[in-house]
């Protein structure tokens, strides 16, 4: 509009530290939820990946918002005035509170597992699910909240960013644990039943968030104009190299083609770089969503 | 709560209240919102409230060779800018975003706005 009516161009918020705070947010919210597999769900198969897991989540967790301390300009006050001005109708205000319980129960739940303690372990795993549900799917929520952003404006964001989340909380982990089994235990030997295992959850969720972005993207191209411009931006526009190449074939389809066929799958190379390669495509797509989503002028 | 509307309608920001985080700026449909680069804390136009609290016009106002702008008091039939919203043609900007806009624009045409638009957006290129 500023740049239509008055020839001012809007002043881009700083959205790559944005997006770094997302992409932690998710990883950790990722590893929670495997972590949850076997503690709270009770899938034996996956407690080897409950404690790896749960450190995971929590040191990543810990992480995450120093990037967002770090993109607002008054840190100190920002923590401050949250609870000095208390507005309980302001999305933020649940964020902010969401970034301070889940790390609290997420350490407590990862001391009651290391203690072996299962009665309690399930129960902060249980309430820590609907925790790591609601502080990633808050990121999403909050960019949809940016009512003036068509790109962002839909209630499929918190989703997509739920599942990016989970696929890439999950390579982390198929990583992380085969680090932790070839380098990190007396057998040296990789658990190869969890890492399959893993890896067809990695598959199945990546089906599905290829399809949210399908859906997505058609209603995008189909809606009004600000919308459909948006879309031909991050399709065939200056976004294109981030949105096609590195957050949809290299961060999507070529993972998914890995870890759905057999064979590409057993090879433990094409298995670790598939994991990269999402998890890179996954980075992309937090850059292109807060920085793309914003940058275009609006009508 | 940094953002608030005095009860003259003139949206202000607390200096005291806001940190500085921008999302405002993305949100806003107008994209007026810009970080002082200074005080790290969002501005924006406050029709220069300080003047306007003495009974002056806002600068731009008084400033304008041309006379362009005008400011009053809405809820006065009688002041200037009712007259002109009464007997102009007058359009308020992005009306469907809700924000209940009171800066009026005389003749300003939606073909004028697309025409400028076709020019300007060069970013699908």
């Amino acid at each position: 509009m500023g740049q239509i009516v008055y020839d001012v161009h809007y002043q881009t918020t700083t959205a790559f530290l944005i997006s770094y705070y997302f992409y932690l947010t998710g990883l950790s919210a990722g590893s929670f939820m495997i972590s949850t597999l076997s503690y709270g769900f009770g899938f034996e198969k996956f407690k080897p990946a409950g404690k790896i897991g749960v450190v995971a989540a929590v040191l990543l967790l810990l992480l995450a918002p120093q990037f967002l301390l770090m993109q607002v300009a008054w840190p100190i006050k920002s923590v401050w005035n949250h609870f000095v001005y208390l507005n309980p109708i302001s999305a933020m205000t649940y964020g902010a509170f969401l970034l301070m319980l889940y790390p609290i129960n997420s350490i407590i739940y990862g001391i009651f597992m290391f203690k072996e303690n299962k009665k309690w372990t399930k129960f902060f795993g249980t309430i820590g699910i609907p925790l790591a549900l609601a502080v990633h799917g808050y990121t999403g929520w909050i960019l949809a909240l940016g009512v003036a952003r068509d790109y962002w404006n839909t209630g499929l964001m918190p989703i997509v960013f739920l599942f990016s989340a989970m696929v890439s909380g999950i390579s982390m982990m198929i990583l992380l644990i085969m680090i932790r089994d070839r380098f990190f235990t007396e057998s040296h030997e990789i658990n190869y039943d969890l890492i399959y295992a893993l890896a067809k959850i990695l598959g199945w969720l990546l089906v599905v968030d290829l399809f949210l972005v399908f859906c997505d993207y058609s209603v995008l191209l189909y809606s009004k104009l600000e919308g459909q411009e948006v879309a031909h931006f991050m399709l065939f526009g200056r976004m294109s190299f981030g949105f096609v190449v590195m957050e949809n074939l290299v961060g999507k389809i070529i993972p998914l083609i890995i870890v759905m066929v057999p064979k590409f799958r057993e090879n433990n190379y094409l298995l670790i770089l598939a994991a990269i390669m999402n998890m890179i495509g996954i980075l992309a797509m937090r850059i292109v969503t807060v920085y793309g989503g914003q940058v275009l002028p609006l009508m | 709560h940094a953002a608030y509307q005095r009860e003259d309608g003139i949206v202000m920001v607390d200096p005291h209240r806001c940190v500085g985080c921008r999302y405002c700026m993305a949100a806003c449909p107008y994209e007026v919102r810009y970080i002082h680069p200074q005080k790290g804390i969002i501005d924006k136009c406050d029709f220069c409230s300080h003047r306007v609290d003495e009974g002056l016009q806002p600068a731009c106002v008084e400033a304008c060779p041309t006379s362009a702008r005008i400011f009053g008091n809405l809820n006065d039939s009688q002041s200037e800018v009712s007259r002109l919203i009464a007997t102009k043609a007058v359009q308020n900007l992005k009306t469907d975003m809700g924000t209940g806009p009171r800066v009026y624009y005389i003749g300003l045409d939606q073909a004028t706005m697309e025409i400028k638009r076709e020019v300007e957006f060069v970013w699908d290129k």
